[in-house]
């Protein structure tokens, strides 16, 4: 059956607390999910006090500043500091995002800070994405063409036609879509998830691919595609305003209109 | 675990044919209890009499019946279709899921099939 709690090592207890200088008068609280592989501890959430007036605006500058002042032992990804590359997508304040395009002044109240939901945690707030990644070689994201192009240059799209792959496109497989879907949560080792579909719709839609067929031949399956319940959890959380969502009706419509 | 082991299992994730007609046929039988549910609503609130004897002769005139045939049928396919993707979903112990998908289909044709035969029982005057 669907596992509605958490099994008995994974259940959060409360962890220490970090308490800011008596000099500081700005203090922020950051809640942190915490979990060591290599102890035998359960998880537990650290309090880190932030003096926020040198601190600088995202959650991911909280972050390093609690790293680098407060508590070296917290593990996090984290690359570009700028929303593309997708490292330091984690849960923050309830909702997944990048912690680098999410501001402070934007978060009420103490932050919450946990890894992505329903996946097994390495360490802190990295969690295992093996399966994602596998997920997401098994569309085959790369350009199948038959056509030969023309022999003095590429293949070439129309304005409309690179439009239609604009959005898909700009996915940078950050997870926070799919591990906000609870549709993925019960079944992520046969539903593919809203990231791979929104790839997979990618290349359904590029005009130059010749493999239309054949890869939605691969989704037609109860589980692949048809997983998704149009919860649209994907669309709402999608730190870089991608709609999955829409993707995936529109890889379901293609299965229906090839069909008729 | 390498990434090579875990693509196999995903590629081999055997590709159940027929995934698109039960999505198909679950929009259709939708859109189908639909029209007959407003029919359904409409008829009750026209209904002459909530006397037994109202509903029988409700339910004995051609129209009402073959509609009432119609809104039964489509309603236990729906329905049975739904179930079936909500313990796809929750229930992941393979005998157990296959043991509660032939159960479900079971108790839907029973249930279909009970209607369908008062309904005709009462249409035909028997």
């Amino acid at each position: 059956m669907a596992e509605f709690r958490l099994p008995k090592n994974s259940r959060i207890s409360k962890g220490k607390h970090f308490p800011a200088a008596d000099s500081v008068s700005n203090v922020r609280k950051f809640a942190v999910y915490r979990y060591n592989p290599s102890s035998d501890d359960n998880p537990r959430v650290d309090t880190y006090d932030v003096d926020m007036d040198n601190c600088g605006p995202m959650v991911l500058d909280a972050l390093i500043k609690i790293k680098n002042e407060i508590d070296p032992t917290l593990t996090f990804r984290r690359s570009c500091r700028e929303g593309i590359c997708g490292s330091c997508a984690m849960n923050i304040d309830g909702g997944n995002t990048l912690a680098c395009i999410r501001a402070n002044d934007e978060l009420k109240g103490d932050v919450k800070i946990y890894p992505l939901p329903h996946l097994p945690v390495v360490k802190d707030l990295v969690a295992d994405l093996t399966n994602f990644y596998a997920q997401y070689a098994s569309i085959k994201p790369w350009l199948q063409s038959r056509t030969p192009p023309p022999p003095d240059q590429e293949h070439l799209q129309s304005k409309a036609d690179q439009e239609l792959i604009n959005e898909p496109a700009a996915c940078i497989l950050c997870a926070c879509c799919s591990t906000s879907c609870p549709s993925y949560w019960w079944n992520s080792d046969r539903y593919l998830g809203p990231a791979a579909l929104l790839a997979s719709y990618r290349w359904l839609v590029d005009s130059r691919d010749d493999a239309t067929d054949e890869r939605l031949n691969e989704l037609e399956d109860p589980f692949k595609l048809y997983r998704c319940h149009t919860i649209m959890n994907c669309t709402q959380t999608c730190p870089k305003g991608l709609n999955p969502a829409k993707a995936i009706a529109e890889t379901k419509k293609m299965m229906v209109e090839r069909k008729h | 675990m390498s990434l090579r082991i875990l693509l196999g299992q995903v590629l081999s994730c055997d590709s159940t044919k027929g995934a698109t007609a039960h999505f198909w046929a679950q929009r259709l039988s939708g859109i189908g209890i639909l029209i007959a549910g407003l029919w359904f609503i409409f008829s009750i609130l026209n209904i002459s009499g909530f006397e037994y004897a109202d509903v029988l002769a409700f339910i004995a005139t051609p129209l009402n019946g073959v509609m009432l045939f119609l809104l039964v049928v489509v309603m236990a396919y729906h329905s049975n279709l739904g179930i079936q993707v909500i313990v796809e979903d929750y229930v992941h112990d393979h005998g157990l899921r296959l043991t509660t998908l032939i159960l479900s289909r079971f108790a839907h044709t029973f249930l279909a099939v009970a209607a369908v035969y008062a309904i005709i029982k009462i249409g035909l005057g028997a």
